[in-house]
């Protein structure tokens, strides 16, 4: 695989990314935890995922992701247009 | 379909109350609608490591960081929840994902997402399993509580009285 991302949990993603399909399929609905191009486990919920990436890595960074789910996208107008910089 | 008089169960619900009391630049009493109209509905929270984490720290007998104590604006036009970097940094949150910050304005930027756990004055401890990173600095707070929280909350903003009432 591709590794010569340098983003933020780049290396995991790409993995997550490359493999979605039969993650999925073997681990429906389950928690990973992926650490560089491995994957370490297969949690039930997500604070065990969590927990063991504490344990392993401390602050990490992991990634932590259910099999399925989209990639994540946040708006906060507010933040990003700036408006909570505007005098209160 | 419930009718007058219908006798229907009532649960009972922790409700944060908050009446604003701010004071002007010069220190002097602003009225409670005006208050909350400028500042908006803002609360106490305290930021910390998830339970998990926290058994994860005690299993190794590591330290488990102080929780940080600030503000957090309640913010219903942010899809998700987003926590203060350098706060999420003080109180040693784990970095578990990374989400695309998205603007009809701006470029999209990538951000940083953390596993945490809020506690709000008279509710138990609320996890907030993904929580974005964000820069508040500058803005005397801590996190914005977007609708990820509000979708298990009732919030009732009375611009009138200056005041929120929130039940999670």
């Amino acid at each position: 695989m591709a590794a010569t991302d340098t983003g933020l949990l780049a290396v995991e993603t790409a993995y997550y990314d490359e493999h979605a399909q039969d993650l999925l399929l073997t681990y429906p609905n389950r928690f990973l935890l992926i650490h560089g191009d491995e994957l370490i486990g297969a949690y039930e919920s997500h604070s065990d995922a969590v927990a063991e990436g504490v344990r392993r890595y401390g602050r990490g960074p992991f990634l932590v992701r259910r099999t399925g789910d989209e990639a994540m996208v946040c708006t906060a107008p507010a933040l990003t247009l700036g408006l909570l910089q505007c005098p209160r | 379909m419930y009718r007058a008089g219908t006798d229907v169960g009532v649960v009972a619900v922790p409700t944060l109350n908050l009446r604003v009391e701010a004071k002007d630049q010069h220190g002097r009493p602003v009225p409670a609608p005006v208050g909350l109209a400028q500042g908006g509905p803002l609360m106490p929270v305290t930021l910390m490591v998830s339970d998990a984490h926290r058994q994860a720290l005690v299993q190794q007998a590591n330290p488990v960081p102080a929780a940080v104590n600030g503000t957090a604006l309640i913010d219903t036009g942010a899809s998700s929840t987003c926590i203060d970097q350098m706060a999420a940094e003080k109180a040693g949150l784990p970095t578990i994902q990374k989400a695309m910050m998205a603007s009809a304005s701006h470029a999209e930027h990538e951000v940083p997402v953390y596993a945490a756990k809020l506690v709000i004055p008279q509710f138990s401890a609320i996890d907030v399993p993904y929580a974005m990173g964000a820069n508040l600095d500058g803005l005397n707070l801590i996190a914005l509580v977007g609708r990820d929280l509000l979708q298990a909350a009732v919030l009732v903003y009375n611009g009138t009285d200056g005041s929120i009432a929130l039940s999670i």
